[in-house]
């Protein structure tokens, strides 16, 4: 086991160098001059030059990405063009909101994705697997902000009981602060849960008729031990694999959902910078979805050794 | 009296497409305390059905029981709730289940200390220390070593036999009153099967437990039954002792499964009886017997009345047909094939010394990689030095058990593996170093027939395209219309009807689907045949077509066949000369005489030991000489001779040496140090 996990966090290592990697060339290979973004079109050519050189951008492109690298590690990652101000504050600051909301979300989704899954499986054939199947169709089917703006009109505009938009942190309020992310939350879920729904469904249903399954219960064990013990583990496999995927969904959706829902937050960090060209904002954002992304896969991927033990002895 | 277990008039229907299948359709048994009964009969009979149908077992919906009683000291079953408390006790408590396939049987994520704990805990009502006390001690039993440490393992560490046998000691640890065994021993290989089979009898005498032995192979049951349930299409056709099933067989079914089976204590030249046509459609039973179509002593009068009912014809042998066997004559055609000559009698045609295709040193290792950086750590040697010649005309023989290196030797023969080293030589030339062009020339005159006719054929390709695609790779026909006829030529050639010919797959019977790979096999006109287990996958009665047909067209082309095989009575039958495998090399090989009648080495004698007879007067009489133990890893080679650790006559000097092949007579060859 213990060798599984060092694979794969080297595994992940690398492909934390590629990321940086890329984020690095970014700004080399998009069109538009940094410099001049900052300078604006009037600069003199010795103004421009100052500049390059207090950036670093005359020096060659390894030195520069290894200085950069170095800072990035040291959790500097620059100055933002537009707000003047250390990106690392910037993104420091607006990551509550994403992480509190995307947490959330995916916590919601599986949650209810794989209870959904579980019950249709079960009741396979029955108006309640009807009813769950063609529902996760439609939540993949629409769109997450068009959900957000029915959500707003008829939950928040027509009935009143949720707040419509903004965010309060949970150290403040905890209560309003649950009322504010409820309805962001589930519907950045949405898709994910569905897609996870019926990924638990044919799973289930798949492991249900498994020779093992009927040794369960040839022993004599009631039903719901026989799916509780024996089926869920297995059948739940596949849906990790799942989850790992539905992750980046959930972050980079909220980029959309801070939108709609008017919250300060990374995803529209985001948004605004690459609208301003703020290049080494949108770098440093891309850095920290990155980053996030790929350690939830490192805990997937490791907790596939708990649910698999043919995993683990490899 | 009252029977432990007694079932009356059970019905079970699955309902499939909205059609009814009748799966099994009345049956009658009963079962006592001690008692060892076995259920025989061939796929499609319904014997696992009728089994699991008493427990509440069959999944329903689509399976629904429609009728009978199930008596269980006598409470009838049926009456309970499904998942109500009673029958759950009963089920597991009272009445233990092992199943065919211990592969999948028990539950991979769940340590097999968890899952017997599990199964005592349930129905003995003790605490989980003296569960897992119990466990291990039941593990014990069953010939698990290092009970102590390997009860926290999971499934996947044990090899098949080892499963079966923790599948056994879950069904034992709660002392049911009756053990039933669903084709238990199939899917083993034979000196397993024997161990397992022989553990489970003395287990059962010790504990006075009834045990159902469910099972399509006659064989095994000889040795272990006391009574005999013959199935056929959901009925009982044939019940007695099982001195009474052998000896005096009363419906043609039960001698039709008698003959269609070779056996190693019959002459070699003895024809094998096919049961001719193939098992009815379920979902549309005719009004009259079932197994009529294929009935070699059909009267007129069997067609104008209904299903017969099972009469008594001596004390405790009932049999449920209306012709009176040993009075009636079988039907022409049935004794031509009685009378036709027996091919596999008849000399190797051509010259019996020219050698058609050599192996020399053959090697084939697969590597294994370890880390990120895929570093090789190992080899698993799957095959390891194997050297033999294949004459014009004969049938060689490969046997040995699975994870011997049989398939391996057969596909780098084909080409599908590339080998790690050694030579294989097609009529004088090296093909392993012959350029691509050159070796499809050569290719054409190898062909290989497939093991599983079921998922070795593309399921979206018409029988047509298979059996015609090698016609046009190797360019053999100048147009379509030459093609149309070569295809239809196939398919008389294997017995199979042209029009049939757009169909795809799934709409043949499994022994038409073996005969499509067969024409596959032909279409290029080879001279060599490959068959690599081709007849194992099938039901007895097709089985014996199958081997027909092969001695058949071996005889009119002129074929040379290496014929993989587990089966030793099947090799027996069509083999000239036999190789025998373990772990990678040949351990013994000569013509197929000396090998079955005059074996030297302890391996070759114990495979042939544990080969099962089906006569009850044999079998009583037999010793059995079981083999300890279980292959070696082929990662992990013994140092000296691989089979040392199983070896009854091994000595010091085994674990040095390395034997190898040495001649012993004629043309018979062993690689042991010690005979």
């Amino acid at each position: 086991m213990m060798q599984y996990i060092i694979q794969r966090v080297l595994q992940t290592v690398v492909v934390l160098f590629f990321l940086t990697l890329m984020c690095f060339l970014l700004v080399h290979f998009i069109p538009g001059d940094p410099v001049l973004q900052i300078l604006g079109e009037e600069a003199t050519e010795a103004e421009i030059q100052k500049l390059r050189q207090e950036l670093g951008l005359d020096k060659p492109l390894l030195v520069q990405y290894f200085s950069w690298l170095t800072d990035v590690l040291r959790g500097d990652l620059g100055t933002s063009i537009i707000y003047r101000e250390s990106v690392s504050d910037l993104i420091l600051h607006r990551l509550p909101p994403t992480l509190h909301i995307g947490f959330t979300a995916f916590v919601i989704s599986v949650l209810l994705g794989v209870s959904f899954g579980v019950i249709a499986a079960i009741r396979r054939g029955s108006w309640v697997d009807g009813f769950i199947s063609t529902s996760a169709n439609f939540g993949m089917a629409i769109p997450n902000f068009w959900l957000g703006i029915l959500g707003i009109y008829f939950i928040g505009l027509k009935l009143g009981w949720l707040p419509i938009q903004g965010y309060v942190s949970p150290t403040e309020d905890f209560w309003q602060s649950t009322k504010y992310i409820l309805m962001p939350a589930l519907i950045l879920g949405v898709s994910s849960m569905s897609i996870l729904a019926r990924q638990t469904r044919s799973s289930m249903l798949e492991v249900i008729r498994q020779d093992y399954i009927r040794t369960a219960r040839s022993k004599g064990l009631k039903r719901n031990v026989v799916i509780r013990k024996h089926a869920l583990r297995n059948a739940f496999i596949p849906v990790i694999t799942l989850c790992g995927l539905m992750l980046p969904n959930v972050i980079g959706g909220s980029v959309i959902i801070e939108q709609v829902f008017n919250i300060n937050g990374v995803g529209r960090l985001m948004l605004n910078s690459v609208l301003n060209q703020d290049i080494v904002v949108v770098q440093g954002c891309m850095i920290v979805i990155g980053v996030a992304v790929a350690l939830a896969n490192l805990l997937v991927d490791i907790s596939y050794g708990y649910f698999d033990p043919r995993i683990r002895y490899k | 009296m009252t029977h432990l277990l007694e079932v009356r008039n059970l019905k079970t229907v699955f309902n499939v497409e909205g059609n009814q299948v009748l799966a099994v359709d009345g049956v009658n048994y009963y079962i006592d305390e001690g008692e060892i009964v076995s259920f025989v009969g061939e796929s499609g009979s319904g014997k696992s059905v009728t089994q699991m149908s008493g427990l509440q077992l069959i999944p329903m919906p689509p399976g629904e029981i429609v009728g009978g009683e199930v008596l269980y000291k006598g409470v009838n079953l049926l009456q309970l709730d499904e998942e109500g408390e009673e029958m759950r006790r009963i089920r597991g408590g009272e009445i233990g289940f092992i199943f065919q396939e211990p592969m999948t049987s028990l539950n991979p994520v769940l340590t097999i200390g968890e899952q017997l704990i599990e199964t005592i805990m349930l129905h003995k009502k003790v605490s989980r220390k003296e569960a897992r006390q119990q466990a291990i001690q039941m593990l014990n039993k069953v010939g698990i070593p290092d009970p102590e440490v390997r009860i926290d393992e999971y499934p996947h560490q044990f090899s098949g036999g080892m499963r079966q046998r923790i599948m056994i000691a879950m069904a034992l640890s709660v002392n049911p009153k009756i053990l039933i065994a669903d084709e238990a021993t199939t899917a083993l290989d034979v000196t397993t099967q024997a161990q397992i089979l022989e553990m489970l009898r003395d287990v059962v005498k010790e504990t006075k437990t009834a045990l159902i032995i469910v099972t399509h192979n006659l064989g095994i049951v000889a040795r272990y039954a006391q009574r005999i349930y013959v199935m056929y299409a959901g009925n009982v056709v044939e019940t007695g002792t099982t001195e009474q099933i052998f000896n005096s067989p009363k419906h043609p079914y039960t001698i039709g499964l008698l003959n269609a089976v070779p056996r190693l204590d019959h002459p070699k030249g003895e024809k094998l009886i096919p049961i001719e046509g193939t098992l009815p459609d379920l979902a549309n039973k005719p009004p009259y017997c079932s197994f009529l179509p294929r009935c070699p002593y059909r009267t007129q009068s069997c067609y104008g009345q209904p299903s017969p009912p099972a009469k008594k014809v001596d004390e405790g042998h009932y049999v449920a047909c209306y012709v009176d066997v040993s009075q009636a004559q079988p039907t022409d055609q049935h004794n031509a094939l009685k009378a036709a000559s027996p091919s596999s009698t008849l000399a190797p045609s051509g010259d019996p010394k020219e050698v058609i295709l050599e192996v020399e040193d053959l090697k084939v290792y697969f590597p294994v990689t370890k880390g990120i950086l895929k570093r090789k750590v190992a080899d698993v040697k799957a095959v390891d030095g194997v050297s033999f010649q294949l004459r014009k005309g004969e049938t060689l023989g490969l046997v040995g058990e699975s994870g011997c290196g049989k398939t391996t030797v057969a596909r780098t023969i084909m080409g599908l593996y590339e080998p790690t080293g050694g030579r294989i030589y097609y009529q004088g030339e090296d093909i392993t170093q012959m350029p691509a062009q050159k070796m499809k020339e050569v290719r054409r005159h190898l062909s290989m027939i497939f093991q599983d006719p079921y998922s070795s054929l593309n399921p979206r390709q018409t029988a047509e395209s298979i059996v015609g695609e090698p016609l046009i790779i190797h360019k053999l026909v100048k147009d379509s219309k030459e093609y149309e006829r070569r295809v239809d030529e196939l398919f008389h050639m294997v017995g199979l009807d042209p029009s049939l010919k757009k169909r795809v797959p799934h709409e043949f019977s499994g022994g038409q689907r073996q005969r499509i790979g067969i024409a596959r096999a032909l279409a290029c006109e080879p001279s060599v045949i490959v068959c690599d287990e081709a007849i194992s996958a099938l039901d007895v009665s097709i089985q014996a077509q199958i081997i027909n047909l092969l001695e058949h067209l071996k005889e009119t082309y002129q074929l040379t066949y290496l014929f993989i095989a587990h089966d030793l009575s099947v090799v027996r039958h069509i083999s000239d000369r036999v190789a025998v495998m373990y772990l990678g090399r040949i351990v013994e090989i000569a013509d197929w005489q000396s090998i079955y009648t005059n074996p030297k080495h302890p391996y070759t004698k114990a495979l042939l030991n544990a080969v099962p007879i089906p006569d009850p007067q044999v079998e009583a009489t037999r010793e059995r000489i079981l083999l300890e133990g279980e292959i070696p890893s082929p990662l992990k080679r013994p140092k000296g001779c691989s089979f040392r650790e199983r070896c009854p006559l091994a000595t010091d000097h085994c674990g040095q040496v390395d034997p190898h092949l040495r001649p012993v007579g004629n043309e018979h060859h062993v690689a042991c140090l010690n005979v």
